[in-house]
Protein backbone atom coordinates (compact mmCIF):
# COMPACT_ATOMS: atom_id res chain seq x y z
CA UNK A 1 0.00 0.00 0.00
CA UNK A 2 2.72 2.53 0.75
CA UNK A 3 5.07 1.28 -2.10
CA UNK A 4 2.45 2.37 -5.07
CA UNK A 5 1.57 5.83 -2.64
CA UNK A 6 5.47 6.34 -2.64
CA UNK A 7 5.38 6.11 -6.36
CA UNK A 8 2.58 8.70 -7.11
CA UNK A 9 4.40 11.48 -4.61
CA UNK A 10 7.67 10.50 -6.13
CA UNK A 11 6.19 10.98 -9.72
CA UNK A 12 4.04 13.94 -8.22
CA UNK A 13 6.84 16.09 -7.04
CA UNK A 14 9.06 14.85 -10.75
CA UNK A 15 6.13 16.52 -12.77
CA UNK A 16 5.71 19.71 -10.32
CA UNK A 17 9.96 20.03 -11.00
CA UNK A 18 9.74 19.69 -14.47
CA UNK A 19 6.90 22.50 -14.62
CA UNK A 20 9.08 24.56 -12.14
CA UNK A 21 11.94 24.16 -14.71
CA UNK A 22 9.94 25.33 -17.86
CA UNK A 23 8.32 28.30 -16.20
CA UNK A 24 11.95 29.44 -15.34
CA UNK A 25 13.55 28.64 -18.20
CA UNK A 26 11.13 30.20 -20.45
CA UNK A 27 12.19 33.24 -22.14
CA UNK A 28 8.81 35.85 -21.07
CA UNK A 29 11.32 38.87 -21.27
CA UNK A 30 11.56 37.85 -25.23
CA UNK A 31 8.09 36.56 -25.60
CA UNK A 32 6.49 39.84 -24.55
CA UNK A 33 8.66 42.20 -25.74
CA UNK A 34 8.57 40.51 -29.49
CA UNK A 35 4.54 40.69 -29.58
CA UNK A 36 5.13 44.48 -28.09
CA UNK A 37 7.74 44.99 -30.64
CA UNK A 38 5.35 44.28 -33.97
CA UNK A 39 2.85 45.59 -32.23
CA UNK A 40 4.77 49.48 -32.28
CA UNK A 41 5.69 48.72 -35.76
CA UNK A 42 2.09 47.96 -37.35
CA UNK A 43 0.17 49.86 -34.34
CA UNK A 44 -2.17 46.86 -33.70
CA UNK A 45 -2.53 43.59 -32.46
CA UNK A 46 -4.70 42.04 -34.62
CA UNK A 47 -4.83 38.15 -32.80
CA UNK A 48 -4.37 35.54 -35.86
CA UNK A 49 -7.47 34.03 -35.58
CA UNK A 50 -7.41 31.15 -38.07
CA UNK A 51 -11.23 31.09 -39.30
CA UNK A 52 -12.66 31.23 -42.98
CA UNK A 53 -12.40 34.25 -44.81
CA UNK A 54 -15.57 36.32 -42.88
CA UNK A 55 -17.82 37.76 -46.03
CA UNK A 56 -20.46 37.97 -43.23
CA UNK A 57 -19.37 41.52 -42.96
CA UNK A 58 -20.71 41.91 -46.15
CA UNK A 59 -24.48 41.77 -46.39
CA UNK A 60 -25.63 40.64 -49.29
CA UNK A 61 -28.90 42.20 -48.95
CA UNK A 62 -28.16 45.21 -47.83
CA UNK A 63 -24.57 45.76 -48.44
CA UNK A 64 -23.69 48.94 -47.05
CA UNK A 65 -24.69 47.48 -43.69
CA UNK A 66 -22.26 44.97 -41.84
CA UNK A 67 -23.63 41.19 -40.74
CA UNK A 68 -25.19 41.18 -37.30
CA UNK A 69 -22.49 38.85 -35.80
CA UNK A 70 -20.05 40.54 -36.32
CA UNK A 71 -17.05 41.60 -33.21
CA UNK A 72 -16.99 45.29 -34.34
CA UNK A 73 -20.08 45.61 -32.47
CA UNK A 74 -18.12 45.13 -28.94
CA UNK A 75 -16.40 48.09 -30.20
CA UNK A 76 -19.78 50.27 -30.37
CA UNK A 77 -20.56 52.43 -27.69
CA UNK B 1 -9.76 13.59 -16.60
CA UNK B 2 -12.59 16.46 -15.71
CA UNK B 3 -10.31 18.51 -14.01
CA UNK B 4 -7.07 18.19 -16.48
CA UNK B 5 -10.13 19.56 -18.84
CA UNK B 6 -11.12 23.00 -17.28
CA UNK B 7 -7.69 23.54 -16.21
CA UNK B 8 -6.58 23.44 -19.79
CA UNK B 9 -9.32 25.49 -20.81
CA UNK B 10 -8.93 27.72 -18.09
CA UNK B 11 -4.95 28.22 -18.63
CA UNK B 12 -4.99 28.96 -22.36
CA UNK B 13 -7.51 31.33 -22.13
CA UNK B 14 -5.65 33.43 -19.46
CA UNK B 15 -2.42 32.60 -21.33
CA UNK B 16 -4.37 34.30 -24.64
CA UNK B 17 -5.52 37.04 -22.20
CA UNK B 18 -2.40 38.00 -20.75
CA UNK B 19 -1.07 38.21 -24.38
CA UNK B 20 -2.91 40.58 -25.62
CA UNK B 21 -3.13 42.67 -22.58
CA UNK B 22 0.80 43.03 -22.96
CA UNK B 23 0.17 44.28 -26.06
CA UNK B 24 -1.91 46.93 -24.99
CA UNK B 25 0.54 49.83 -23.47
CA UNK B 26 1.48 50.09 -26.74
CA UNK B 27 -1.05 50.22 -28.46
CA UNK B 28 -2.44 53.68 -29.88
CA UNK B 29 -5.23 55.17 -27.63
CA UNK B 30 -7.51 55.93 -30.29
CA UNK B 31 -8.63 54.76 -33.60
CA UNK B 32 -10.99 57.06 -36.00
CA UNK B 33 -12.48 55.55 -38.91
CA UNK B 34 -15.21 56.98 -41.70
CA UNK B 35 -18.23 54.48 -41.86
CA UNK B 36 -21.30 54.75 -43.86
CA UNK B 37 -24.22 52.81 -43.49
CA UNK B 38 -22.32 51.42 -40.04
CA UNK B 39 -19.53 50.04 -42.14
CA UNK B 40 -16.45 50.84 -42.32
CA UNK B 41 -15.18 53.03 -45.20
CA UNK B 42 -11.68 53.96 -46.48
CA UNK B 43 -10.77 57.02 -44.31
CA UNK B 44 -9.76 60.52 -45.74
CA UNK B 45 -6.10 60.86 -45.21
CA UNK B 46 -6.69 64.49 -45.03
CA UNK B 47 -8.28 64.07 -41.69
CA UNK B 48 -5.14 63.36 -39.65
CA UNK B 49 -4.30 66.74 -41.08
CA UNK B 50 -7.10 68.01 -38.50
CA UNK B 51 -6.76 65.68 -35.94
CA UNK B 52 -2.82 67.16 -35.81
CA UNK B 53 -4.48 70.51 -35.28
CA UNK B 54 -6.44 69.79 -31.75
CA UNK B 55 -4.05 70.54 -28.69
CA UNK B 56 -2.99 67.53 -26.62
CA UNK B 57 -3.00 64.72 -29.78
CA UNK B 58 0.08 63.39 -30.93
CA UNK B 59 1.35 60.37 -33.02
CA UNK B 60 -1.16 60.29 -35.63
CA UNK B 61 -0.69 57.51 -37.70
CA UNK B 62 -2.63 56.68 -40.83
CA UNK B 63 -2.84 52.51 -41.11
CA UNK B 64 -2.98 50.67 -44.27
CA UNK B 65 -4.72 46.84 -44.10
CA UNK B 66 -7.00 44.26 -45.17
CA UNK B 67 -7.95 40.75 -46.44
CA UNK B 68 -6.10 39.33 -49.22
CA UNK B 69 -8.35 36.37 -50.17
CA UNK B 70 -5.91 33.86 -52.19
CA UNK B 71 -9.12 32.37 -53.74
CA UNK B 72 -8.29 28.98 -55.47
CA UNK B 73 -8.11 27.79 -51.73
CA UNK B 74 -10.06 29.76 -50.38
CA UNK B 75 -7.84 30.72 -47.53
CA UNK B 76 -6.99 34.50 -46.62
CA UNK B 77 -3.96 36.62 -45.59
CA UNK B 78 -3.80 40.02 -43.48
CA UNK B 79 -1.70 42.36 -45.46
CA UNK B 80 -0.75 45.57 -43.18
CA UNK B 81 1.53 48.27 -44.85
CA UNK B 82 4.22 50.30 -42.78
CA UNK B 83 5.78 53.08 -43.48
CA UNK B 84 9.44 51.83 -43.38
CA UNK B 85 11.16 55.64 -43.91
CA UNK B 86 9.24 56.46 -40.53
CA UNK B 87 12.68 56.76 -37.98
CA UNK B 88 10.13 55.18 -35.49
CA UNK B 89 9.04 52.48 -37.13
CA UNK B 90 12.57 51.71 -39.14
CA UNK B 91 13.97 51.53 -34.99
CA UNK B 92 11.32 48.99 -34.23
CA UNK B 93 12.01 46.99 -37.37
CA UNK B 94 15.60 46.70 -36.21
CA UNK B 95 14.47 45.71 -32.56
CA UNK B 96 12.20 42.94 -34.16
CA UNK B 97 13.72 41.47 -37.05
CA UNK B 98 17.39 41.18 -35.80
CA UNK B 99 19.85 43.32 -38.10
CA UNK B 100 17.51 43.34 -41.00
CA UNK B 101 19.38 45.14 -44.17
CA UNK B 102 16.65 48.23 -44.90
CA UNK B 103 18.27 48.71 -48.02
CA UNK B 104 17.41 45.86 -49.42
CA UNK B 105 14.01 45.48 -48.54
CA UNK B 106 12.94 48.53 -50.29
CA UNK B 107 15.30 47.85 -53.02
CA UNK B 108 12.25 46.13 -54.99
CA UNK B 109 8.68 45.01 -53.88
CA UNK B 110 9.74 42.32 -50.55
CA UNK B 111 7.72 41.98 -47.79
CA UNK B 112 7.33 40.12 -44.02
CA UNK B 113 5.31 37.46 -43.82
CA UNK B 114 4.05 35.41 -40.26
CA UNK B 115 5.22 31.57 -39.99
CA UNK B 116 1.98 30.67 -41.56
CA UNK B 117 1.77 32.40 -44.74
CA UNK B 118 5.41 31.24 -45.38
CA UNK B 119 4.28 27.70 -44.35
CA UNK B 120 0.85 27.58 -47.04
CA UNK B 121 3.32 29.45 -49.85
CA UNK B 122 5.58 26.78 -49.34
CA UNK B 123 3.04 23.89 -50.07
CA UNK B 124 1.61 26.25 -52.62
CA UNK B 125 4.77 26.69 -54.50
CA UNK B 126 5.30 30.26 -54.07
CA UNK B 127 8.70 29.64 -52.40
CA UNK B 128 10.35 33.06 -52.74
CA UNK B 129 7.67 34.99 -54.07
CA UNK B 130 3.93 35.67 -54.24
CA UNK B 131 2.08 37.29 -57.29
CA UNK B 132 -0.84 39.51 -56.09
CA UNK B 133 -4.08 40.34 -58.27
CA UNK B 134 -4.64 44.33 -57.19
CA UNK B 135 -8.44 44.88 -57.82
CA UNK B 136 -7.23 46.81 -61.10
CA UNK B 137 -6.57 43.49 -62.89
CA UNK B 138 -2.77 43.80 -62.80
CA UNK B 139 -0.61 40.97 -61.10
CA UNK B 140 2.03 42.34 -58.74
CA UNK B 141 5.23 40.21 -57.76
CA UNK B 142 6.29 40.42 -53.91
CA UNK B 143 9.06 38.60 -53.11
CA UNK B 144 9.33 37.28 -49.50
CA UNK B 145 11.91 38.89 -47.67
CA UNK B 146 12.00 37.57 -44.30
CA UNK B 147 9.93 35.01 -41.50
CA UNK B 148 8.37 36.81 -38.73
CA UNK B 149 9.51 35.24 -35.22
CA UNK B 150 7.84 32.57 -34.16
CA UNK B 151 7.26 34.34 -30.74
CA UNK B 152 4.54 36.64 -32.84
CA UNK B 153 2.52 33.84 -34.14
CA UNK B 154 -0.56 34.98 -31.87
CA UNK B 155 -0.53 37.93 -34.09
CA UNK B 156 1.63 37.43 -37.09
CA UNK B 157 0.66 34.30 -38.07
CA UNK B 158 -1.42 34.99 -41.05
CA UNK B 159 0.26 38.63 -41.79
CA UNK B 160 2.48 40.45 -44.36
CA UNK B 161 3.77 43.30 -43.68
CA UNK B 162 4.70 45.83 -46.48
CA UNK B 163 5.90 49.19 -47.41
CA UNK B 164 2.87 51.31 -46.90
CA UNK B 165 2.55 52.37 -51.00
CA UNK B 166 2.68 48.35 -52.16
CA UNK B 167 -0.21 47.64 -49.38
CA UNK B 168 -1.92 50.84 -50.62
CA UNK B 169 -1.72 49.43 -54.63
CA UNK B 170 -2.76 45.66 -53.56
CA UNK B 171 -5.57 46.70 -51.70
CA UNK B 172 -6.73 48.97 -53.82
CA UNK B 173 -6.65 52.40 -51.76
CA UNK B 174 -6.68 55.49 -53.76
CA UNK B 175 -3.76 58.28 -52.63
CA UNK B 176 -6.15 60.35 -50.22
CA UNK B 177 -7.54 57.48 -48.36
CA UNK B 178 -6.41 54.94 -45.66
CA UNK B 179 -7.66 52.28 -43.72
CA UNK B 180 -8.27 54.28 -40.02
CA UNK B 181 -6.08 57.05 -38.37
CA UNK B 182 -4.88 56.45 -35.04
CA UNK B 183 -3.59 58.70 -32.24
CA UNK B 184 -2.16 59.25 -28.94
CA UNK B 185 -3.29 61.36 -26.22
CA UNK B 186 -1.23 62.05 -23.33
CA UNK B 187 -2.91 62.82 -20.36
CA UNK B 188 -5.80 60.33 -19.96
CA UNK B 189 -8.29 62.50 -18.04
CA UNK B 190 -8.49 64.24 -21.51
CA UNK B 191 -9.67 61.22 -23.33
CA UNK B 192 -13.24 61.64 -23.09
CA UNK B 193 -12.60 65.56 -24.24
CA UNK B 194 -10.69 64.35 -26.50
CA UNK B 195 -13.28 61.90 -27.66
CA UNK B 196 -15.93 64.37 -27.81
CA UNK B 197 -13.72 66.92 -29.71
CA UNK B 198 -12.97 64.60 -32.45
CA UNK B 199 -16.56 63.00 -32.73
CA UNK B 200 -17.71 66.21 -33.48
CA UNK B 201 -15.32 67.05 -36.42
CA UNK B 202 -17.61 64.68 -39.38
CA UNK B 203 -20.93 63.49 -39.32
CA UNK B 204 -19.29 60.37 -40.30
CA UNK B 205 -16.78 59.16 -38.21
CA UNK B 206 -15.99 56.57 -35.31
CA UNK B 207 -13.64 56.92 -32.64
CA UNK B 208 -12.97 53.65 -30.63
CA UNK B 209 -10.20 54.39 -27.47
CA UNK B 210 -8.06 51.74 -26.09
CA UNK B 211 -10.41 51.48 -23.02
CA UNK B 212 -12.79 49.66 -25.01
CA UNK B 213 -10.31 47.00 -26.80
CA UNK B 214 -9.24 46.56 -23.09
CA UNK B 215 -12.90 45.48 -21.94
CA UNK B 216 -13.04 43.41 -25.28
CA UNK B 217 -10.08 41.48 -24.43
CA UNK B 218 -10.98 41.30 -20.72
CA UNK B 219 -14.55 39.39 -21.96
CA UNK B 220 -12.25 37.40 -24.87
CA UNK B 221 -12.61 33.77 -24.49
CA UNK B 222 -14.81 34.51 -21.12
CA UNK B 223 -17.76 32.93 -22.63
CA UNK B 224 -15.77 29.71 -24.21
CA UNK B 225 -14.63 29.42 -20.40
CA UNK B 226 -17.41 29.98 -19.14
CA UNK B 227 -18.75 27.31 -21.10
CA UNK B 228 -16.59 24.15 -20.14
CA UNK B 229 -17.06 26.16 -16.36
CA UNK B 230 -20.63 24.82 -16.80
CA UNK B 231 -19.99 21.45 -18.60
CA UNK B 232 -17.37 20.56 -15.63
CA UNK B 233 -20.28 21.39 -13.07
CA UNK B 234 -22.72 19.24 -14.53
CA UNK B 235 -19.98 16.60 -14.96
CA UNK B 236 -19.21 17.27 -11.33
CA UNK B 237 -22.44 17.21 -9.87
CA UNK B 238 -22.97 13.69 -11.31
CA UNK B 239 -20.17 12.41 -9.84
CA UNK B 240 -20.87 13.52 -6.16
CA UNK B 241 -24.36 12.23 -6.88
CA UNK B 242 -22.74 8.77 -8.15
CA UNK B 243 -20.49 9.12 -4.91
CA UNK B 244 -23.42 10.08 -2.70
CA UNK B 245 -25.32 7.06 -4.03
CA UNK B 246 -22.40 4.62 -3.20
CA UNK B 247 -22.25 5.89 0.40
CA UNK B 248 -25.75 6.21 1.62
CA UNK B 249 -26.78 2.66 -0.53
CA UNK B 250 -28.12 0.38 2.38
CA UNK B 251 -26.09 -2.89 1.85
CA UNK B 252 -23.26 -1.37 0.45
CA UNK B 253 -19.26 -2.37 1.54
CA UNK B 254 -18.47 0.72 2.93
CA UNK B 255 -21.39 0.66 4.69
CA UNK B 256 -20.34 -2.09 6.67
CA UNK B 257 -16.98 -1.24 6.80
CA UNK B 258 -17.93 2.27 8.90
CA UNK B 259 -20.58 -0.27 11.35
CA UNK B 260 -17.30 -2.18 12.17
CA UNK B 261 -15.21 0.71 12.81
CA UNK B 262 -18.01 2.03 14.72
CA UNK B 263 -18.21 -1.10 16.71
CA UNK B 264 -15.06 -1.51 17.33
CA UNK B 265 -14.98 1.82 19.16
CA UNK B 266 -14.38 4.70 17.14
CA UNK B 267 -16.06 7.60 17.72
CA UNK B 268 -18.22 9.65 15.36
CA UNK B 269 -15.52 12.22 15.21
CA UNK B 270 -12.78 9.46 14.54
CA UNK B 271 -14.92 8.03 11.51
CA UNK B 272 -15.15 11.81 9.77
CA UNK B 273 -11.64 12.62 10.48
CA UNK B 274 -10.53 9.62 8.70
CA UNK B 275 -12.73 9.66 5.60
CA UNK B 276 -11.98 13.53 5.63
CA UNK B 277 -7.92 12.75 5.53
CA UNK B 278 -9.16 9.67 2.80
CA UNK B 279 -11.16 12.19 0.59
CA UNK B 280 -8.71 15.09 1.14
CA UNK B 281 -5.52 12.86 -0.63
CA UNK B 282 -7.45 11.81 -3.03
CA UNK B 283 -8.99 15.47 -4.26
CA UNK B 284 -5.53 17.54 -3.70
CA UNK B 285 -3.66 14.48 -5.99
CA UNK B 286 -6.16 14.44 -8.36
CA UNK B 287 -6.21 18.25 -8.19
CA UNK B 288 -2.04 18.69 -8.54
CA UNK B 289 -1.94 15.81 -10.88
CA UNK B 290 -5.23 17.54 -13.18
CA UNK B 291 -3.42 20.79 -13.13
CA UNK B 292 -0.01 19.19 -13.71
CA UNK B 293 -1.39 17.48 -16.83
CA UNK B 294 -2.94 20.48 -18.43
CA UNK B 295 0.41 23.11 -18.26
CA UNK B 296 1.88 20.43 -20.08
CA UNK B 297 -0.69 20.15 -22.34
CA UNK B 298 -1.41 23.46 -22.60
CA UNK B 299 2.41 25.15 -22.43
CA UNK B 300 4.47 22.83 -23.30
CA UNK B 301 2.87 20.65 -26.08
CA UNK B 302 0.67 23.82 -27.32
CA UNK B 303 -2.38 22.74 -26.56
CA UNK B 304 -2.97 20.54 -29.72
CA UNK B 305 -6.95 20.00 -30.57
CA UNK B 306 -8.18 22.88 -27.54
CA UNK B 307 -6.23 25.38 -29.50
CA UNK B 308 -8.36 25.04 -32.42
CA UNK B 309 -11.69 25.57 -30.04
CA UNK B 310 -9.87 29.04 -29.20
CA UNK B 311 -8.40 29.87 -32.29
CA UNK B 312 -9.97 28.42 -34.95
CA UNK B 313 -9.04 26.21 -37.53
CA UNK B 314 -9.95 26.93 -40.88
CA UNK B 315 -7.35 28.85 -42.03
CA UNK B 316 -3.79 29.08 -41.54
CA UNK B 317 -1.77 26.51 -39.52
CA UNK B 318 -1.14 28.45 -36.49
CA UNK B 319 1.80 27.10 -34.00
CA UNK B 320 1.56 29.25 -31.30
CA UNK B 321 3.97 28.92 -28.14
CA UNK B 322 1.61 29.96 -24.71
CA UNK B 323 3.18 31.96 -22.69
CA UNK B 324 2.88 30.24 -18.94
CA UNK B 325 0.37 32.40 -16.97
CA UNK B 326 -0.28 30.39 -13.31
CA UNK B 327 -3.25 33.00 -12.51
CA UNK B 328 -3.79 31.76 -8.69
CA UNK B 329 -7.60 33.03 -8.54
CA UNK B 330 -8.72 30.62 -11.40
CA UNK B 331 -6.48 27.55 -9.70
CA UNK B 332 -8.00 28.63 -6.12
CA UNK B 333 -11.47 28.86 -8.28
CA UNK B 334 -10.93 25.36 -9.15
CA UNK B 335 -9.62 23.51 -6.43
CA UNK B 336 -12.92 24.98 -4.40
CA UNK B 337 -15.30 23.98 -7.13
CA UNK B 338 -14.01 20.55 -7.41
CA UNK B 339 -13.19 19.57 -3.64
CA UNK B 340 -15.70 21.23 -1.71
CA UNK B 341 -18.80 19.01 -3.66
CA UNK B 342 -16.04 16.06 -3.64
CA UNK B 343 -15.21 15.90 0.27
CA UNK B 344 -19.75 17.20 0.98
CA UNK B 345 -20.34 14.47 -1.33
CA UNK B 346 -18.59 11.62 0.68
CA UNK B 347 -18.77 13.05 4.34
CA UNK B 348 -22.25 13.70 4.32
CA UNK B 349 -22.93 9.86 4.01
CA UNK B 350 -20.65 8.78 6.07
CA UNK B 351 -22.08 11.10 9.06
CA UNK B 352 -25.56 9.75 8.21
CA UNK B 353 -24.21 6.22 8.40
CA UNK B 354 -22.13 6.59 11.96
CA UNK B 355 -24.82 8.03 13.85
CA UNK B 356 -26.81 4.89 13.36
CA UNK B 357 -26.36 1.91 15.49
CA UNK B 358 -23.24 -0.34 14.56
CA UNK B 359 -25.74 -3.48 14.07
CA UNK B 360 -28.20 -1.56 11.68
CA UNK B 361 -25.30 -0.50 9.92
CA UNK B 362 -23.40 -3.61 9.34
CA UNK B 363 -26.71 -5.29 7.95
Amino acid sequence: MIKPFLVVVFFLIFMLFAMGVHGVLFQYGKAVRSMQQITTLIHMAPLSLSISYDESKYNLTYPEMPGLSRMDFIYEK
Amino acid sequence: MILFLLSSVLLLSSSLRFSLQQTLDVQPDFVVTRTQGGASTPTPLIWGDTLLEIHGISKVTPRIYGRYFFKPKEHSFLIIGVDFLEEQSNENLQKLMDKIALKAFLSTNHMLVGEGVKAYLNAHFYKDSYQFLTPQGVFEKVNIFKVLPSQTNLISNDMMIMPMDLARKILGYEEEHVSDITFNVANPDEWNMISDKVSALHYDIRVVNKNEVHKSYENLYNYKGGLFLVLFLIVLSTFALILYQRYSMVYSTERRQLGLLRALGWSINDVLKWKFMETFVLVFISYILGILIAYIYVFVLGAPLLKEVFLGGENLQNNVTFIPVLDFTVLTSIFLLYAIPFIAAVLIPVWSVSVTDPKEAML
